[in-house]
């Protein structure tokens, strides 16, 4: 008697700097934008797949959540899980400087997998809360595109607000 | 891959950013519309669907709250400080898609607020009003009340957080019938306890025939949360024996004057407690707000056959149990195996037994807090603390606790609150709290602890990192001065909470090293106290006034001084920080006395201390005799 082995799909993707990762069906699912091209081109899995807006260290760690995330969700949904998929999260945007976090954001985006980019997006939202205009400015690399007058109306108007005095002001 | 180009990596683009923006407060839109122009107009477009409106830190006037607040279908939580508004703001406060709201201070507003929540916010599922009416002038009738329960027949939790006794008139049981089915959680700031026997008693009154069965009252209540003027057997009875979901059940009363036999709670009330089996959480409190006074009425009898039908108890509070000792307080701890919260305050017979076979109970009780209990000693706590999992740990006003107890509790490294307030701590002891716990405390107070010095301040924090201590109460330590304010500065400890009242020899230093503290890079100059109270301290003169303005403490929004330092300075200081709110005649800030139930205001240790003692020790004598008559009254 023959044993057949079945061999788990594996879709390869590539990244912007021509980086091969191929990765399980189950996993690249997770990616929605993936998951909605092969659904309309079933034939395509042969090929690498060009992503040419992700960079390889951004695609690993997401695939790197995408595996855990899978694995929590595959343990069914008690709130021991819950609370451990939770403390996951936490633990990885802890890992995650500025940088890497907008660009995951980007690419989370871009591949449209949406939990993830929830959780990157109250991420942020918890980064810049309490910050320095400065700071946001920095961390969005945003110009301060407002005259002089204008700032001094716009702080006017929100002082109520104001989070924190800059340096170079009053 | 064909699908859409992707903007380049240093921008997000703006829905992204949206997206982002309305996972923030009201506040920090605000500020981040400071940044650009793009950011300016996400904000104003992001008020139009923003689900939450919270504003609590400061009382904002209707001419700052106005632009903020356009239509917006989306709304569903409103949370506001209505300090500077009245009736003018309903209409713009009050949306029909409201599910969740809360107004704080409306004094100023009339009970029209309550008519047209009834009738504007059907779909309210969580409605806490506190101080309605109060200011003089303004008047609420029953018929506000009664359009506001039918108005919001979704309703499923009520907090009037003010007196309503002074508006319920006969047949007010009545407007109560119409409340909807679905509350289960009902909160009163004063009600008279005769009023609400009244309300729950399915018996007739004088004006009902006989054959007409009153609908029930509040059937589905869960959770009963009410201040009166005395918790007594009938209330307490009534209230046990009609509400049948009952699990959480506080009360609090306040008396004016020593009560009665007829008017008290005794050990029989205490056995009618539980009557449907389904409690969970029970607060009986009895504050000192008026009158030095306890439950002399309740002794072990009663906690014996109260414990005897609580066995799933979860939390038990009470407050003003004078005359349980050991052998009670021990039942509870054996007869709970659920128990995790413990709050016992005024307990002047609790000792150290209580806790001694502990750790072979299976508790692991997670908020423990025995204030005023002063026959407590070391030992209590070495044995306490076999709990690891302990987060709170309120300790005020035990008088004869030392550095041994410091040292057992260095090792709860859950521990996020610890309340020392009053007892006999040195700098020793808390050279304990830095190898370990500081470094996960939220909250520590030692206000009182008359032996520690500026030591304890670098026995805290030397050699620490990571401090997440928000708050830090250094009230009312004579030796305490600009030297351990300056460690403190030096240490760079991110507090947000800084008292040091009546501090002989704090003075304008302190102010000044507190002014300059650089938290963190991130947030901009300046330190991130929001509240600071400097209330009578020895050494502030005109001088720390300057550092007070800004820019120096950007966040701040709490100050405690002594107004008399000067008028004028004080006043010019309030127009210079239009949303700091100043008190200048010693109250305590940043606390809300309606939710502060136990009634432990913090209160300052040169005035109560030896009257307290003098009046206790008055009342024991004809205390034994009145026992004796209500003993043989109950036959």
């Amino acid at each position: 008697m023959s044993t057949a082995t079945v061999k788990a799909k594996k879709i390869t993707l590539r990244t912007a700097d021509n980086h091969e990762f191929e990765v399980d069906e189950a996993i690249a699912m997770e990616l929605g934008a993936i998951k909605t091209f092969f659904e309309d081109n079933p034939d395509a899995s042969e090929e690498p797949m060009p992503l040419p807006n992700v960079t390889s260290k951004c695609l690993s760690t997401i695939i790197e959540y995408c595996k855990s995330h899978l694995a929590f969700r595959a343990r069914g949904g008690s709130s021991s899980v819950e609370d451990e998929a939770k403390a996951y999260d936490e633990e990885f945007i802890k890992a995650q400087d500025n940088e890497s976090l907008k660009e995951m954001i980007l690419a989370a985006n871009y591949l449209n997998i949406k939990d993830m980019l929830d959780m990157l997006n109250q991420a942020v939202a918890d980064r810049i809360k309490n910050k320095s205009v400065e700071y946001v400015r920095k961390f969005f690399g945003i110009e301060n595109d407002y005259t002089p007058e204008e700032e001094a109306a716009v702080r006017a108007q929100n002082e109520w607000a104001f989070q924190g005095v800059d340096p170079d002001h009053d | 891959m064909a699908s859409g180009s992707l903007e380049s990596l240093d921008r997000l683009p703006t829905a992204l950013l949206a997206t982002i923006m309305t996972k923030l407060d009201v506040s920090s839109i605000c500020s981040l519309a400071v940044t650009c122009r793009t950011f300016s107009s996400c904000a104003s477009h992001i008020l139009s669907f923003l689900p939450h409106f919270h504003i609590l830190d400061i009382s904002p006037t209707m001419e700052l709250i106005k632009p903020l607040l356009p239509p917006n279908p989306h709304l569903k939580s409103l949370k506001l400080n209505c300090g500077q508004l009245s009736d003018s703001s309903i209409e713009l406060l009050l949306r029909p898609s409201l599910q969740e709201l809360c107004l704080h201070n409306c004094a100023d507003f009339s009970g029209k607020l309550l008519s047209e929540i009834g009738s504007r916010c059907k779909d309210l599922r969580s409605l806490y009003l506190g101080s309605v009416a109060e200011k003089r002038g303004r008047a609420i009738h029953i018929s506000d009340l009664e359009e506001l329960l039918g108005g919001c027949t979704q309703l499923e939790a009520l907090n009037l957080m003010f007196d309503i006794s002074l508006f319920l008139r006969h047949n007010f049981a009545r407007v109560w019938t119409l409340a909807s089915e679905k509350l289960t959680s009902l909160e009163i700031g004063y009600i008279s306890s005769v009023m609400v026997t009244e309300l729950l008693s399915p018996n007739v009154g004088p004006h009902q025939c006989p054959n007409q069965i009153r609908p029930s009252v509040l059937p589905g209540i869960q959770k009963l949360s009410l201040s009166v003027d005395y918790i007594t057997d009938t209330m307490v009875g009534t209230i046990s024996k009609g509400l049948i979901l009952l699990t959480h059940l506080e009360l609090r009363d306040a008396p004016l004057i020593e009560p009665r036999v007829t008017f008290d709670l005794t050990n029989s009330g205490l056995q009618q407690i539980n009557q449907h089996g389904r409690l969970k959480h029970l607060s009986l409190v009895r504050s000192q707000e008026f009158l030095i006074t306890y439950f002399k009425r309740v002794n072990d009898l009663g906690i014996l056959l109260m414990a005897d039908k609580c066995a799933n108890m979860e939390s038990i509070c009470l407050g003003g149990f004078c005359r349980v000792t050991d052998s009670g307080f021990k039942t509870i701890l054996h007869s709970c195996s659920n128990l995790y919260k413990l709050k016992v305050s005024h307990g002047s017979q609790l000792t150290d037994l209580v806790f001694h076979d502990i750790a072979a109970t299976s508790l692991s009780l997670t908020h423990v807090s025995l204030g005023w209990c002063n026959l407590l000693t070391n030992h209590a706590i070495r044995s306490l603390v076999c709990n690891l999992d302990l987060k709170v740990l309120d300790l005020r006003d035990c008088k004869n606790l030392g550095d041994e107890a410091l040292r057992a509790i260095g090792s709860l490294c859950k521990l996020k609150m610890l309340l020392l307030d009053g007892s006999d701590i040195t700098d020793v002891g808390m050279a304990y709290l830095q190898h370990g716990i500081i470094g996960s405390l939220v909250s520590l107070s030692v206000r009182g602890c008359k032996k520690l010095t500026d030591k304890c301040i670098s026995a805290l924090f030397d050699g620490s990192y990571k401090l997440q201590l928000q708050e830090l109460d250094l009230s009312n330590l004579p030796n305490l001065s600009d030297n351990g304010v300056l460690t403190l500065a030096k240490h760079r400890v991110p507090i947000a909470e800084l008292r040091m009242r009546q501090c002989p020899l704090i003075g304008d230093t302190s102010v000044m090293a507190l002014a300059s503290m650089q938290v963190d890079d991130d947030r901009g100059h300046g330190s991130s106290l929001q509240l600071l109270d400097l209330y009578n301290c020895g050494g502030i003169t005109q001088l720390s006034f300057r550092w007070l303005k800004k820019p120096y403490f950007p966040r701040l929004r709490w100050l405690g001084v002594t107004g008399s330092v000067n008028r004028d300075i004080v006043d010019a200081l309030a127009r210079n920080r239009p949303f700091l709110h100043v008190a200048c005649r010693g109250e305590e800030i940043g606390t809300d006395p309606w939710n502060d139930l136990d009634g432990s205001y913090m209160h300052d240790y040169e005035e109560l201390d030896e009257l307290e003692r003098w009046l206790q020790e008055g009342e024991d004598e004809s205390d034994d005799e009145e026992m004796d008559d209500a003993d043989m009254l109950m036959g």
